[in-house]
């Protein structure tokens, strides 16, 4: 596996008697979108600041790209593009002139790819007015394409989608999975969105009051959540008695239509089957067998749930 | 930095209605003063002979007064306007350091901050050059020195005073205040020093602006001293507060 293009380790930071950030480890690996999701006031910010160099971990380490961010700032940064809270522009400029006076500060050729990054972000009819006129949809877009003007290894975006209209949400989505599919570079999203990272992101990490309380890839975490089966046959009575003899089912309900709820073990691998089994050599028709997962959705909200509890 | 230069200057010069504002207002004084001063002339030539010369151009120190005010206004949007706008935070993600920034945007202030003046300065040479001067003695090349000296050292100093204002400040409101505050009047409060303790006088901006432009019997030495310790000072504290800032 590559290194890893951000690695924080144990980041603590404080205001006060106010902890942000408490002992946040995590990883971002190359060409993969990952997602930091929490709720409002969960230290998301105030990671994307501290490793974009904006403000200084109060303990811990963050390096990006293979440069500790404290030390080495410049060469940490050389090739990442961010857009943090919100993208800001000098509002008597147009979106070109904002895009070519950016491109001075970050130097060798980025001028050289303003035309070229404007169209790829769908500005290029609309560069010459003033940023002052734009719809926030179009200086979230006019804030990628400032990203990406260093051609960045990382994009950090943090709430990247707030305050945009569906179709403008859907258009984003669109741009930073050819971001990353496209272009193979690794992109850090922080967001409150559960529908936003379920659909843009491989990899995340749930924070909640400063800590991650999960982080792997979604489809692991949604994995490692309760699993569910809905079963239908002909003698419901007798298949609930039956499943919740097996030990790898955790629970068993059944509505009022006879459909059962039967609760799985999360680790266990062939329980699908071995019901399924149980239930034929049992003599019992089964009508229907449909397994259901949690979303993502519900394993956030038990998570946060149970981290708030512990 | 000299690309960054040009651009931050064409940012600058982008904002058209603190520019031509900081043009028209002094441009627009000197055609009124000359207008008043032909409508007289033409009207009773006798009583109101000169026009032009050497005292029209000497109307060079009641611009002096706007031109400060226009120059205050700039340098504290200078230096305020990134922190208040938000923008500082991405031109820091671009890897340029706060102490480049800082230290690029001082030549760049200086020339907008003067050329804006210049216009109104010309236009002053030439209706003292053109207008109808009988008897009154023509401008010298060494009073357009003294006065251009005078004007570029007044901007200069004042908007460089403003920016180090609006570094520290962070508010564009709140600086503009503050260097309007302190330019105009603050400074000048340090005149009275003087009524105490005399000896003072050399070491106030006021009194080094004047000996450096217009000479005088004090140390030139000191004046020189003074001109740098002032703007100096206020910049140490624009630049200590951009370097602790968090963007």
């Amino acid at each position: 596996m590559a290194d890893p293009i951000i690695r924080c380790e144990r980041v603590t930071r404080t205001f006060g008697n106010r902890t942000a950030l408490d002992n946040v480890t995590l990883t971002v690996e190359p060409g993969r979108c990952f997602g930091f999701l929490g709720p409002n006031g969960a230290g998301k910010t105030t990671l994307i600041r501290c490793l974009l160099g904006l403000a200084r971990p109060t303990s811990g380490n963050i390096v990006v790209r293979g440069f500790d961010i404290s030390r080495e700032p410049a060469a940490a940064l050389a090739r990442v593009g961010a857009i943090v809270e919100e993208p800001r522009f000098y509002g008597y400029l147009s979106g070109r002139q904002n895009l070519e006076l950016w491109a001075a500060y970050v130097g060798d050729d980025a001028i050289s790819r303003v035309p070229a990054l404007l169209s790829r972000v769908g500005l290029d009819a609309r560069a010459g007015d003033k940023v002052s006129a734009y719809s926030l949809g179009m200086r979230q877009r006019l804030g990628v394409a400032r990203a990406l003007l260093s051609d960045p290894e990382v994009l950090v975006l943090d709430e990247p989608t707030n305050g945009l209209d569906p179709d403008g949400v859907a258009e984003f989505r669109v741009l930073i999975r050819s971001l990353v599919e496209q272009d193979g570079r690794a992109v850090f999203i922080s967001s409150h969105l559960l529908d936003e990272i379920e659909k843009v992101c491989d990899d995340l990490a749930i924070v909640n009051q400063g800590r991650v309380i999960t982080s792997g890839t979604l489809a692991d975490l949604i994995a490692a959540g309760g699993r569910e089966l809905r079963v239908e046959c002909d003698d419901a009575a007798r298949a609930e008695a039956l499943l919740r003899a097996l030990p790898t089912v955790t629970a068993v309900t059944v509505s009022a239509d006879g459909t059962l709820s039967v609760q799985l073990a999360p680790d266990s691998i062939e329980t699908r089957a071995g019901v399924n089994r149980k239930l034929i050599e049992a003599g019992l028709a089964v009508s229907r067998l449909e397994p259901r997962e949690d979303s993502l959705e519900e394993r956030y909200l038990a998570l946060v749930h149970e981290a708030g509890q512990a | 930095m000299i690309a960054v230069a040009r651009a931050d200057l064409r940012r600058m010069l982008a904002r058209r209605g603190l520019i031509l504002a900081s043009v028209l207002v002094p441009v627009a004084i000197v055609l009124v003063l000359a207008a008043v001063l032909m409508f007289l002339h033409v009207r009773n030539a006798v009583d109101h002979p000169t026009v032009g010369g050497s005292s029209f151009f000497s109307f060079v120190s009641l611009l002096g007064i706007i031109w400060v005010v226009f120059g205050t206004v700039i340098g504290a949007i200078f230096g305020a306007e990134d922190v208040a706008n938000g923008t500082l935070r991405y031109i820091l993600l671009t890897g340029f350091s706060r102490l480049r920034l800082f230290l690029t945007r001082i030549p760049v202030l200086a020339i907008v901050a003067i050329g804006v003046a210049l216009p109104a300065f010309v236009l002053l040479l030439i209706g003292a050059l053109i207008l109808p001067h009988a008897g009154e003695p023509s401008v010298t090349a060494s009073e357009v020195g003294r006065l251009l000296l005078s004007l570029v050292l007044n901007v200069g100093i004042y908007a460089l005073i403003a920016y180090g204002i609006g570094v520290a400040i962070r508010s564009t409101g709140g600086a503009i205040a503050v260097a309007l505050g302190l330019n105009l009047i603050g400074i000048s409060l340090f005149n009275l020093i003087t009524l105490a303790v005399p000896g003072v006088k050399p070491w106030l901006l006021d009194s080094a602006l004047t000996r450096v432009s217009d000479g005088g019997d004090t140390s030139i030495a000191i004046a020189i001293v003074v001109l740098i310790v002032w703007p100096a000072v206020f910049l140490a504290i624009g630049l200590v507060r951009a370097l602790r800032t968090e963007a």
